[in-house]
């Protein structure tokens, strides 16, 4: 049997390595336009940060992150409101929802709705029973929403410090009829 | 000045001194005062009414050792030296105007000057509150009395009823007063070898008093002289008993009480003696006693020297601090840290407190404003535990009741393992040391540590009191560590509305954009803004907004009422955890109320 030559074995290895490459698929023409680009998607939890006030007759807190913001309002009277915003769609327009925390210091739901502009809020009276869900919030937990059409990441909410609790006085002042 | 409070033999009971009504007052002033962050408090009385007794009594209630506490005569006062941070004056009025003024001025600290009521006078220009120490009431005088004589050794049954009218009329509830006649009336009253005391023997002993007042016009008021209460050509002295002048000769060494004490009221000395001899020396050895006694009050020594009845010092213990029971107004806690620097205090009255001016700069009858951060005091406790929600309950009841501010206690899942107090800006350490002494009997020894701050700056004064689970628990951490170069931020200037303005009552609904050149570096959350609404009738100024601003150099508020408002900006340094104020500004919304 012949054995091959040498230099016919150089030159199929060569051409062998210019092969390693598979194979390309022939390109078909476009037929469609190109699928958008995914839009960055919205974390399942966003982490806010605190800040507080104290305005008039009315306490005010906000837990603030650039894809959902609380706000409570307590006050004026025995009053306190939650408020919600989330850009986009996230949030339904005109529909109910409810607002759930859950934290160290319990859990809680509160039914609320979302307006035309898709920001969402629920109230409830500053009784003992409100004064808690402050406390609890101000403690740290998760806040989330509830409800159909509902897209909104979950927020979480740091302890709020001693300055939280230093506006809890404010609450509790307004709690007991005090006003400011 | 001798004894103020009435007072129980120590040696028989070991109590303290019990105070009597002005007494105790007088001391829950002082120390609400220190509590609120007063600068400088006037103690005035006159002569024997008990004020350097009371200023020992501060002394041990305020001594910490946190606290420099140095009490002083006026004459020991050294210009340029640096004061103690709680300076306590005795004899105040011997300062000259320009010490009187450093102390009215200076940033931070606590200074009690003591003096005659004419002292007041002096102080009239400089920022200050006075305490009076009022002499016993009438009804005081019998029980104060009968303390006194078992703390002489002396029988209460040989004082007549007319002889304790006397005493009361002649001592005019001067405690020093009655403590000098008391032990002079039994002695006349052995001299002349009767066993009841009777209210000639009070007369007798006061006359000599009278020949040689020791007091100025003010004691004078307080105690009607002799002459008006028995009217007379001349001192009755009893026979051959004005031999021998009273003598210029310096304070008795021991307390004039053991002048007039056994032995000589318990053998007394003409008793089944008789001839002129031996009362005569015996009138002269009383005279020299009680012109001895009497030079002791013309001349009274210093606190703490050997002339001096005092309350035996006793060891300082948590229970000498003030409690809840030394305080009964609450009032606002406005303390004195942080305020802007000398080029502010030439805008801001200085002293700590600011007396707000209304539009067009009319003085509005209101409470001050403080100078610097209004101390806030917020109390955690273990969440879920009973005991300790009541040890927090307790604790603001006794923080409110020294005229604190205090949140509700407020439960926390992590509580820490001993009691805890934080402040978080340098300026506030004082005002934290002031609620660790005022709870010291929850709180122990625990030091005040500058606390941490997460991702929100606590507003400035803002203090936390941490309870543990444990009541007994105590703190042991290390001493923490301080940077006290850090240096204070710069200070906004208040821009617009300017100072006094008078806005439309329409304004607020729009909002009152308040707006300040920031500092150069100044950034969003530089910068926390306070406004308050200024009561008439000195009611304390209500906090209409508190908050860090929006944007570093601007605000916009909305009032609701026309009122007077002021409203001031701390600049806040995070990094620095310090803070100054601006001086307070004024503006008018709408028509004042009437």
């Amino acid at each position: 049997m012949n054995r091959p030559s040498p230099l016919l074995l150089s030159l199929f290895l060569a051409l062998a390595a210019c092969q390693a490459a598979p194979p390309q698929a022939p390109r078909r023409p476009v037929t469609r336009a190109p699928a958008p680009a995914p839009a960055p998607a919205t974390p399942a939890e966003v982490e806010g940060a605190w800040s507080f006030g104290i305005v008039g007759d009315r306490c005010t807190a906000r837990v603030a992150h650039r894809d959902m913001t609380l706000g409570i309002t307590a006050g004026p009277g025995r009053q306190a409101s939650f408020s919600l915003s989330a850009p986009g769609r996230s949030l339904p327009a005109g529909g109910p929802l409810r607002l759930a925390f859950s934290g160290d210091g319990g859990g809680w739901q509160l039914p609320g709705r979302t307006d035309g502009r898709r920001a969402a809020s629920a109230s409830m009276p500053l009784n003992d029973a409100g004064e808690g869900r402050i406390r609890d919030l101000l403690g740290g937990g998760t806040v989330s929403v509830i409800g159909r059409g509902v897209s909104a990441p979950t927020l979480s909410v740091p302890d709020a410090g001693v300055s939280g609790r230093d506006w809890y006085a404010c609450v509790a002042r307004l709690s007991q009829g005090q006003g400011q | 000045m001798v004894d103020g409070p009435i007072s129980t033999p120590q040696a028989a009971s070991g109590a303290a001194p019990v105070p009597h009504a002005a007494w105790t007052a007088a001391r829950r002033d002082i120390l609400e005062a220190f509590a609120a962050g007063e600068h400088l408090i006037a103690l005035l009385g006159p002569t024997g009414v008990g004020k350097s007794l009371l200023l020992q009594d501060i002394e041990h209630s305020l001594r910490s050792p946190e606290f420099h506490v140095q009490r002083l005569q006026g004459d020991e006062w050294t210009h340029g030296a640096t004061p103690a941070q709680v300076l306590l004056i005795d004899e105040a009025d011997r300062l000259d105007d320009a010490a009187l003024k450093q102390l009215a001025y200076r940033v931070t600290g606590f200074a009690v000057l003591v003096g005659r009521p004419g002292f007041a006078g002096r102080l009239a220009s400089l920022p200050h509150r006075v305490v009076e120490l009022e002499p016993l009431r009438a009804t005081e005088i019998p029980a104060y009395v009968a303390l006194r004589l078992g703390r002489m050794g002396l029988e209460r049954r040989r004082l007549s009823k007319g002889a304790l009218t006397a005493l009361a009329e002649q001592a005019g509830g001067i405690p020093g007063r009655l403590n000098l006649l008391t032990g002079a009336s039994f002695l006349v009253a052995d001299m002349a070898g009767a066993q009841q005391v009777e209210a000639e023997h009070v007369n007798e002993a006061a006359a000599f008093r009278a020949d040689f007042p020791a007091d100025g016009p003010s004691a004078r008021n307080a105690v009607p002289p002799p002459s008006e209460q028995a009217p007379r050509a001349e001192p009755p002295p009893p026979p051959s008993r004005r031999e021998t002048e009273p003598s210029d000769e310096p304070p008795p060494e021991g307390p004039p009480t053991r002048a007039s004490e056994p032995p000589m009221s318990e053998a007394p000395v003409g008793r089944g003696l008789p001839g002129s001899w031996n009362e005569r020396i015996a009138a002269v050895a009383a005279i020299l006693v009680i012109g001895a006694a009497i030079a002791w009050l013309v001349f009274p020594a210093r606190p703490g020297g050997p002339g001096l009845p005092q309350a035996p010092d006793r060891p300082f213990t948590a229970t000498d601090r003030p409690t809840a029971e030394d305080f009964t107004a609450p009032r606002p806690a406005w303390t004195d840290p942080g305020t802007a620097d000398a080029a502010q205090a030439a805008d801001a009255p200085p002293g700590g407190l600011e007396a707000p001016e209304g539009a067009g700069g009319q003085q509005a009858a209101s409470a001050p404003l403080p100078s610097g951060a209004m101390v806030r005091v917020v109390i955690t406790y273990p969440r879920g535990t009973a005991e300790a929600s009541q040890r927090a309950a307790d604790l603001s009841g006794e923080l409110r009741g020294a005229g604190l501010s205090v949140g509700e206690p407020f439960p926390i899942s992590r509580a820490p393992g001993e009691p805890v107090v934080s402040y978080f800006f340098h300026e506030d350490r004082e005002a934290a040391l002031r609620v660790q002494q005022v709870s010291a009997t929850q709180l122990g020894q625990a030091v005040p540590r500058l606390g941490p701050v997460g991702a929100t700056l606590p507003r400035p004064g803002a203090i936390e009191v941490g309870l543990p689970a444990a009541a007994t628990a105590r703190d042991e951490r290390p001493e923490p560590a301080e940077d006290p170069d850090a240096s204070a931020p710069e200070a906004v200037t208040p821009a617009s509305p300017p100072n006094g303005a008078l806005l439309p009552t329409e304004a607020a609904q729009q909002g009152i954009a308040l707006s300040w050149r920031a500092p150069v570096e100044a950034r969003p959350g530089c910068c926390f803004v306070e406004v308050v609404a200024v009561e008439g009738g000195g009611g304390a100024p209500r906090e209409v907004f508190a908050a860090y601003a929006e944007a570093p150099d601007q605000q916009v508020v909305r009032p609701s009422k026309p009122g007077l408002y002021a409203w001031r900006v701390l600049t806040v340094s995070r990094a620095a955890r310090r803070y100054t104020a601006s001086p307070w500004q004024h503006f008018m919304l709408g028509e004042a109320p009437s």
